[in-house]
């Protein structure tokens, strides 16, 4: 793992999202966000194994993350996310409706996972090497079509990895109370072959997607890889996490997984990226107030 | 031709022009369907025709997946009435990436819908309404006033997630075209036609307005009004039942019934009235009545629209 560019990546999306939770605070954004912060690592590693010219990648609700990992591009999703014209959709998405190149995401926890089973057929039908990446979430996994389009996927044998970004809450929910059993037992007695990881263990997690994307790309089938990991800001802009203990709260900023990339660069890596994030996130929302919102609709 | 049989030509000469998928249940070999559209074509196509488990939301969403890879599919939900379970992936995953996204897909779910056949309450429903009004889908109708085939086939060629409303009852009958029959007056060149029906050389006296599974019910009002009581019945059938623009500038009289299956409040029919309010023409709908569609035979034919329903109404309105 090249630890300074994961941790540039990572940076990136964590400034961004402070940066959001700033601007909202201060009133200047409308709308709502779902923030990532603390989850930055999954999709900045699954990006590693991504190859951006065939393979799809469909996300979820909470899509900053995956959105910068995918492009790099903190100017167009404050414009996005300011409804300015020179956003992904032109400012219409906001937050949580994003479509560019081959990503593609909606706000409908869980809903996308039944759309990317289906990019996954389609890839089979039409013998493409590509692969699908599913993101969804701890949340999502309980919804009843998530069931039926992991039961298709093992069935129908589809090339699809689906990666949990599994935070241990559905909103103020703990999930791991309300699923029964677990979500490995589910995803097993499918037949379907089933990796589980965590944030806290950047390089075992780095090791896990490689394995994880190898047996999707190798057997052309389906895979979940159930990244546990902790969302260190509020389920959206109005949560104040009161469902979290202290304790609970102490413990996931011990094991946030950009603590650990931090500690294994050198100093001068780390302030040298950390200058040039804070100036191009700064740079990017700055143009993106001036930018204009489309005129017709 | 037979109205099945257009529509499984549609549906082949849309597997033979651009490598299709059907998607549905029970819909392959040696069962072919519910109602045997797709009879025989997992022999012919087998790897076109992909069968599923019951998991309506699941495979649905396998179509709209393999559309947006560019795939041209068509989904078969089973009974109409299940379509509430296919909603989420219509109205906020199709619709959305259509009208958000701009995005082009070729996606036709087909839903046999409708009553009259003792059913019951949960396999009788005509509840395409709920997907009318809706921005980025299309919700179509054939019958047998025109080629439910070729209807298919301008549904998936337009790129627009489309829901396509079969009627149960349609399945086994003639097509009008072909039976020699005089009563086609004009087929509208709108992508989606419309079709009106009246007798030989008469101005009407009053137009019924209807879609789908209501044509041969209408036909038999109109003949009705020709043979016994000397009144033209012009009947306008629509196919393309969510967008009704210029659509009522067909009307060629002042006077209009509404005529659908569903439930006549808060339904297709009180759209159709308000465009033609909108030119001046009364009109009065029809539809079924507000409460489960029962299955005892007498009980059905108190809720569901019946041939009397819609004779009294036009000799009240005459």
């Amino acid at each position: 793992m090249n630890v300074e560019k994961i941790y540039k990546e990572c940076y990136r999306i964590r400034s961004f999202e402070k940066k959001v939770e700033q601007e909202f605070s201060n009133g200047k954004l409308r709308g709502t966000t779902h923030g990532c912060i603390g989850q930055e690592i999954i999709p900045v590693l699954a990006m590693e194994f991504i190859n951006k010219e065939t393979d799809y990648v469909v996300g979820t609700h909470r899509c900053h993350g995956q959105v910068l990992a995918y492009t790099g591009d903190t100017y167009r999703l404050a414009c996005e996310m300011m409804g300015r014209k020179d956003g992904f959709v032109k400012g219409i998405g906001g937050s949580q409706h994003i479509k560019v190149d081959k990503y593609l995401t909606n706000g409908i926890t869980g809903g996308m996972v039944t759309v990317g089973t289906g990019i996954a057929l389609g890839i089979k039908k039409t013998a493409e090497d590509a692969i699908v990446t599913s993101f969804f979430g701890d949340g999502g996994f309980n919804e009843g079509y998530v069931q039926e389009s992991l039961n298709l996927a093992a069935s129908l044998e589809l090339p699809i990895l689906y990666i949990c970004e599994n935070n241990h809450y559905a909103m103020s929910t703990p999930t791991v109370k309300y699923s029964a059993p677990d979500f490995g037992t589910r995803v097993t007695s499918l037949g379907m072959y089933y990796i589980m990881s965590d944030t806290a263990e950047p390089q075992k997690l780095c090791n896990d997607m490689e394995e994880a994307f190898s047996y999707v790309r190798k057997f052309r089938k389906p895979c979940v890889i159930d990244v546990h990991t902790a969302r260190l800001c509020g389920h959206s802009k109005s949560d104040s996490m009161e469902y979290m203990s202290n304790e609970e709260k102490q413990k996931n900023i011990e094991n946030d997984p950009i603590a650990w990339l931090e500690r294994n660069i050198q100093n001068s890596a780390r302030l040298s990226i950390q200058q040039q994030i804070a100036k191009e996130i700064n740079d990017a929302f700055d143009k993106a107030y001036i930018c204009e919102e489309i005129l017709e609709f | 031709m037979k109205y099945l049989m257009s529509l499984r030509q549609g549906l082949e000469k849309m597997i033979e022009t651009h490598n299709g998928y059907l998607i549905g249940e029970d819909i392959q070999e040696p069962y072919g369907g519910a109602f045997k559209v797709t009879k025989g074509m997992s022999s012919k196509y087998p790897d076109n025709i992909i069968g599923t488990p019951m998991c309506e939301q699941g495979f649905t969403g396998l179509g709209v997946g393999m559309a947006l890879h560019g795939e041209y599919v068509s989904v078969e939900i089973m009974f109409g009435d299940f379509i509430t379970l296919i909603a989420d992936q219509m109205i906020n995953h199709a619709a959305k990436f259509a009208d958000m996204y701009q995005q082009r897909m070729h996606l036709v779910v087909r839903c046999p819908s409708g009553g009259y056949r003792g059913y019951g309450a949960t396999h009788s429903q005509s509840l395409e309404k709920i997907f009318m009004g809706i921005p980025g889908i299309q919700v179509i109708a054939p019958s047998i006033a025109t080629d439910p085939g070729d209807l298919f086939n301008r549904a998936i060629e337009s790129g627009v997630p489309t829901l396509f409303v079969e009627n149960k009852l349609d399945y086994p009958k003639e097509l009008l075209p072909d039976r020699g029959e005089f009563w086609i007056k004009n087929i509208t060149s709108d992508n989606f036609p419309v079709v009106s029906l009246c007798p030989e050389g008469e101005k009407p006296d009053i137009t019924l307005i209807t879609y789908g599974g209501m044509v041969p019910l209408s036909v038999e009002v109109m003949k009705y009004f020709l043979y016994e009581e000397e009144i033209n019945v012009e009947i306008l059938v629509l196919s393309e039942l969510s967008n009704l623009e210029g659509k009522m500038n067909y009307v060629q009289t002042h006077k209009a019934v509404v005529l659908e299956e569903g439930v006549a409040e808060f339904g297709w029919g009180s759209e159709v009235s308000y465009e033609l309010s909108k030119l001046g023409v009364h009109s009065t709908r029809i539809g079924a009545r507000r409460r489960s569609i029962p299955s005892a035979k007498k009980a059905e034919e108190m809720v569901l629209p019946m041939f009397d329903d819609v004779i009294a109404t036009i000799e009240r309105d005459m």
